[in-house]
């Protein structure tokens, strides 16, 4: 057997500790000289349950691989849970300024100018009315309920601003202080990605699908946000109506504050310049001679006696009923901003063999790229790509369909924090396949989920359920066990009372025990190819864990407690 | 207001207060082929009426939480506005609005009485609670509407406040058909098809309070399906507008479009869609822009899952079983008029014609209406599926009308046929073999003790005929559904723990009344043996030759834990006053292992790992606490 040196590797990939959020560093070894071009993809988390990594320690960390350089940074999207590293807050926080950065890559949505299909600003899309809806959101949710069943609506409330409060509003996690001064507004998620995309000597370059960039034997192709409305804002399989979301967006872009506020009606009104009172008039559905209000001298009498009716049997109260949809709209709005993440396909121009980091697309993005079949839409799906023919005569060009890139894709970034729908059936299938659509026998595709499951179950009303119990499986078997959780590591079970790996949301025991079993099926062979090395660090005893690919291919490294928890910042993934 | 001492009156009460509505809603006036009929005048019973309008069975309550304001409330018995038949139909003004719920939601109670045979009561409540006076807690005397409860295209029967909620909204701007002014407000209040349907909910929640729980794929469907016949029946009681739809169509009420067999049009084009929002018939089609009349297709009921999709199959099963007695009830007329023929001439048909053609369309609603309300009272208390409500169908029919001359009962057998619609476990689909089995062909038999102990409920049901009041209704049947439910428990008991020194043979025949009633009783004599008898009705209704039919109808409702699954069951028993036995039971057993796991299967499809759920959790579907809210956001 042929000895895998660590510095044979093309690329190295480490994936971060920090929490529920994405932060990747690739360091690609180019050319003769093998000359490091690093690249990070993402810095965010939005706390930590399992990982317990700092976020400081990891932008130290990062500093100190790249030697406070690089070449690119990539942000996929304006989430929370992926931009909240890039503090501009506190002077201390402001870590990025040390490092000199060649090349910021952003979405094209994320160029304000840009106008989609000659109608809806990207603007718009983005976050016009989201800051609005997060703020009304956590001014309503802090009210005081009067039934049990408006305890519930207040709830729901709670869950939407928490998932509107991933795109808009005030960053405010343990490892993200509150700004020092007090008059200085709180770190956004807004002022972060902007932040961000100022990082770089030069400006920002958007990228759109069909965009290809390139480092020396590394191509990085482009695969989304997809230029399309109908794509970016579909989220689910069937093609639900969110009119009742819509209208309730439009509510409470126009009227939001006026509800929110303890003012009247008049007293609001006059606060308004006349463009935004035009609007604000327009949802009201009768003349103002109609109303009869709290503190309006005119009407004391009959508001008296009204509201004595109206407020007699507290549990029939619907003050806040109008806003049961704020879920939907909540889930909405967040997968709009997912499904303008920017999807990379970093493909190793010597052998084909191609990375996928697509951010948190779901299911809208996935579709322009995956190459589902019935797509009917005026757009050419999948995205077609000319590169040069490997071997061939200069200036001879082939098609390549980001279908073809799914073929050789062998190392997968899992969307969402392997939720559901971030990830298609459709997409899953097609990596790593041969000729003949069946799994490649040439290499094993590795699947890589960041994740905090811990995190992900107090977020909400009832927590967030990632990883998906459905798609964790199909991961599993996909990758014949081959997936690695930020969080818990590599899929291993000690004994049947071990369930570390298990998240704190499953609790349907079948679920459980089915991805049990499909982690049993593989855990002895990877167990076998697994080297332990037991390392002293500043008086602490760890094992340092190397997983050798049979194949050799690839290897993995990572740090073990005594316990066999994982430790340490990150996890390595070495491609050769 | 009046004021002063009020002289003694010289007449009696009138019989009808009249006003003034939208006919179906506010965009009928604005077409000339529909204007002369945009208008109606709903004659609803009199009754006491205090401003809002509040009253026996309704209070309008008109507060507008997002635009932080009351309206308001009309007084209908201000003179000017008793002498002109209510306020004239206006968008712009919101008392017009609170007479128009007021009007609407009045008259779906009083048809559905009508059908139904005696006085019905909202679903009880915890929360109702009248300080002192303990007889009446849980008691909702009227259900809550708010008018203007919202801002989105929705309107919907809140259960647990027991209340409707109707919505408002701007018009989408793509709208072209000129119907309202793009951007303009549209008022879901101000459709009678939504204001009955939402009524129709609260009425049917009121007599089957479980039948929200979605423990199979029916149920939900069934909850609106049935909210949206009574809505679309309720068209044909409108003598206006069934004539003038009859001499459009010249009497052919299923083979084009019509408002009869619509259901808010309004709402649906407002929505930016093509058609109505529901149609019992057929659709618009898009590629051949015009209306179609729907195939029927037997493998659609088992493939649908969408409540409002699934519901609109009953629907349309329903509205076949009339289309086809309608036809029986004309094809003489028909033949009179042309002569034997019964092929129309081309043009125009008399008026004299449109006239008869109204008479029997309306008739045949009215029989096709009352067949399926009084059906009500033949379902399982849970877990209802469109072939057990068939066999309801058929059952409580057979028992009323005992010779089906004019073959109304082949009708509902064939329409629900040709949509694939059976009951479970039957073998041959035919009116007989659909009537649920009495009790001597049952698989249980009860003991003559439990017959004598149903037939103790008469001096109830005569308490029920004399009660003045409907609050009388509910404190007689409190007492008398705990008191039931006592005697019931102690004979079960005694029964399945017999006291020592009975032969073991004896105690081997005797027969298990648990059994015959779908009751689970505890190994342990010592474990607690639960159950509640949910509700009690006394009904009596009289058959076209003059049969007087004097029944009880008992809900006993039991929930506990079976395997690890929370299982809710019981039965539904039809009680003969008069021969003094059990008709029916109609039962649902917590215990029943086929049932549960066929809960656990659709649970476990529908609960889905959607992002909604990743985010907000899951939600056991039969555990909504607004199930209706829910299910109109998503659905329309």
């Amino acid at each position: 057997m042929a000895k895998v040196k660590k510095d044979q590797a093309k690329v190295r990939i480490r994936m971060y500790r920090q929490g529920l959020g994405d932060c990747f560093l690739l360091t690609f070894f180019t050319g003769k000289e093998r000359k490091e071009v690093h690249m990070l993809i993402d810095c965010g988390s939005i706390g930590k349950g399992e990982t317990g990594a700092d976020m400081d320690d990891v932008i130290e960390n990062i500093k100190e691989t790249t030697d406070n350089k690089l070449d690119i940074l990539v942000v996929t999207h304006e989430h929370a849970d992926h931009v909240s590293g890039f503090n501009n807050r506190l002077e201390e926080k402001r870590r990025f300024e040390a490092f000199t950065i060649e090349n910021v890559w952003l979405a094209w949505t994320e160029n304000k100018d840009f106008v989609l299909e000659a109608k809806i600003p990207t603007s718009k899309i983005k976050d016009d009315t989201l800051t609005a809806l997060a703020l009304t959101a956590q001014t309503i949710k802090s009210k005081t309920a009067s039934n049990p069943e408006e305890q519930r609506v207040l709830q729901e409330i709670a869950a939407a601003a928490d998932l509107l409060g991933l795109g808009a509003g005030p960053l405010g996690d343990d490892h993200v202080l509150a700004a020092a001064d007090p008059d200085e507004p709180p770190l956004t998620v807004n002022g972060a990605m902007k932040y961000a995309s100022r990082l770089a000597r030069k400006d920002p370059e958007y990228l759109k699908p069909g965009d290809m960039k390139f480092i020396d034997g590394w191509r990085f192709y482009v695969l989304g946000p997809p230029q399309e409305y109908k794509q970016l804002k579909k989220l689910e399989a069937e093609d639900e109506l969110y009119l009742s979301a819509n209208q309730l967006a439009s509510t409470l872009a126009a009227s939001g504050p006026f509800l929110a506020s303890s003012q009247q009606l008049d007293q609001y009104r006059k606060g308004l310049d006349a463009n935004t009172r035009l609007q604000f008039d327009a949802g009201f559905p009768f003349d103002a001679r109609f109303r009869i209000e709290n503190e309006n001298e005119d009407n004391t009498e009959a508001y008296k006696h009204l509201a004595l009716a109206y407020e007699r049997e507290d549990w029939r109260r619907i003050d806040y009923d109008w806003l049961a949809s704020i879920g939907d709209l909540a889930l909405q709005m967040d997968n709009l901003t997912n499904n303008t993440s920017l999807v990379l396909a970093i493909e190793c121009m010597e052998d084909g063999r191609v990375l996928l980091f697509p951010g948190d697309a779901q299911l809208g993005n996935w579709e322009t790229w995956d190459g589902t079949p019935a797509n009917t839409s005026e757009h050419q799906y999948p995205i077609k790509f000319q590169v040069p023919k490997p071997h061939g005569s200069s200036g001879e060009l082939v098609e390549v369909s980001s279908a073809d890139l799914l073929k050789k894709t062998i190392f997968y970034k899992v969307g969402h924090h392997s939720s559901h729908n971030a990830t298609t059936r459709a997409g899953l299938d097609k990596m790593n396949t041969d000729a003949d659509g069946k799994i490649s026998k040439e290499q094993t595709l590795v699947a890589v989920i960041p994740v905090d499951s811990k995190t992900a179950a107090v977020k909400g009303t009832k927590g967030w359920n990632m990883p998906d119990p459905e798609l964790y499986m199909a991961l599993l078997e996909k990758t014949k066990g081959h997936v690695l959780r930020s969080d818990v590591g590599w899929p291993f079970i000690k004994d049947d009372k071990d369930e570390t790996q298990k998240p704190p949301l499953w609790t349907e025991p079948s679920l459980w025990t089915n991805v049990k079993n499909k982690i049993l099926e593989f855990q002895d062979e990877i167990q076998t190819d697994t080297k332990s090395v037991t390392v002293v660090d500043e008086d602490k005893t760890y094992v340092s864990k190397v997983y050798k690919d049979p194949l050799e291919k690839f290897k993995i490294e990572y740090r073990q407690n005594e316990d066999g928890s994982i430790n340490g910042l990150y996890i390595d993934y070495f491609l050769f | 207001m009046p004021t002063g001492p009020s002289k003694p009156s010289s007449s009696s009460p009138p019989v009808f207060r009249q006003l003034r509505g939208y006919a179906i809603d506010p965009s009928l006036a604005l077409q000339l082929k529909t204007a002369p009929v945009s208008q109606v005048v709903l004659k609803i019973p009199w009754e006491e009426l205090k401003p809002g309008p509040v009253g026996e069975y309704l209070e309008v309550i008109d507060y507008d939480p997002l635009s932080k304001c009351f309206y308001d409330a009309i007084d209908l018995n201000e003179p000017g506005i008793l002498a002109q038949d209510g306020l004239p139909p206006s968008e712009g003004t919101p008392q017009f609005h609170q007479q128009m719920v007021y009007a609407v939601a009045q008259l779906t109670i009083h048809n559905f009485e009508r059908a139904l045979g005696r006085r019905t009561l909202w679903s009880p409540s915890s929360e109702a609670k009248v300080q002192g006076t303990v007889d009446i807690d849980g008691f909702v005397p009227r259900l809550r509407i708010y008018p203007h409860a919202l801002r989105e295209a929705n309107a919907y029967y809140s259960p647990v406040k027991k209340a409707l909620l109707f919505g408002y909204f701007q018009a989408s701007e793509s709208d072209t058909d000129g119907e309202h002014i793009p951007g303009g407000m549209v008022f879901a209040c101000l459709s009678h098809d939504i204001i009955a349907h939402e009524t129709t909910h609260a009425l049917l929640d009121g007599l089957h309070r479980r039948f929200n729980r979605a423990t199979n794929n029916d149920m939900l469907a069934f909850h609106e399906a049935f909210a949206d016949l009574v809505a679309l029946f309720q068209h044909f009681t409108f003598p206006e507008i069934l004539r003038h739809q009859i001499g459009l169509t010249r009497g052919d009420i299923d083979s084009q479009e019509t408002l009869l067999a619509q259901l808010a049009g309004q709402f649906g084009r407002a929505n930016g869609a093509r058609g109505a929002l529901r149609d019992a018939i057929g659709k618009y089609n898009a590629a051949e822009k015009r209306w179609k009349r729907e195939e029927p297709d037997p493998a659609r009921y088992k493939m649908e899952s969408e409540p409002h999709l699934l519901g609109s199959i009953l629907v349309a099963a329903i509205f076949d079983a009339f289309i086809s007695i309608y036809r029986r009830r004309i094809a003489d007329l028909l033949r009179l008029y042309t002569g034997g023929s019964g092929v129309l001439p081309a043009g125009a048909i008399h008026p004299d014609l449109v006239e008869r053609l109204s008479n029997e369309a309306s008739k045949a609603a009215n029989h096709v209406l009352s067949m399926c309300v009084r059906a009500l009272d033949y379902c399982p208390p849970i877990d209802l599926t469109f072939g057990e409500y068939l066999r309801a169908i058929i059952t409580a029919d057979v028992d009323l009308v005992p010779e089906d001359d004019l073959n109304y009962r082949v009708a509902f057998v064939e329409a629900f046929r040709r949509r694939g619609i059976y009951p479970r476990d039957l073998r041959t689909l035919s009116v007989e073999n659909l009537v649920w089995r009495r009790p001597d062909v049952d698989e249980f038999q009860p003991s003559a003790a439990l017959d004598a102990i149903f037939t103790g409920l008469r001096s109830f049901s005569q308490k029920q005929l004399y009660a003045g009041s409907r609050e009388e209704l509910f404190i007689q049947s409190k007492y008398e559904r705990e008191a039931l439910r006592d005697h019931l428990k102690k004979h079960i008991l005694e029964q399945h723990f017999p006291k020592e020194g009975m032969s073991e043979a004896a105690n081997n025949n005797r027969a298990k009344d648990c059994d015959f009633l779908g009751l689970y009783v505890p190994q342990d004599e010592n474990d607690p043996f639960e159950f509640e008898v949910e509700s009690l009705h006394f009904a009596s209704r009289t058959g076209p030759d003059g049969d007087l039919l004097l029944q009880a109808i008992v809900q006993i409702m039991q929930e506990g834990e079976v395997e690890g699954q929370h299982m809710e069951g019981g039965c539904t028993l039809v009680v003969d006053l008069r021969k003094s036995k059990i008709a029916y039971c109609i039962r649902k057993p917590i215990t029943s292992k086929t049932r549960r796991a066929r809960q656990a299967a659709y649970f476990h499809a529908t609960a889905g790992t959607s992002l909604r759920d990743t985010y907000f959790g899951r939600e056991d579907p039969g555990d909504r606490r607004e199930p209706f809210a829910y299910l109109h956001r998503m659905g329309s």
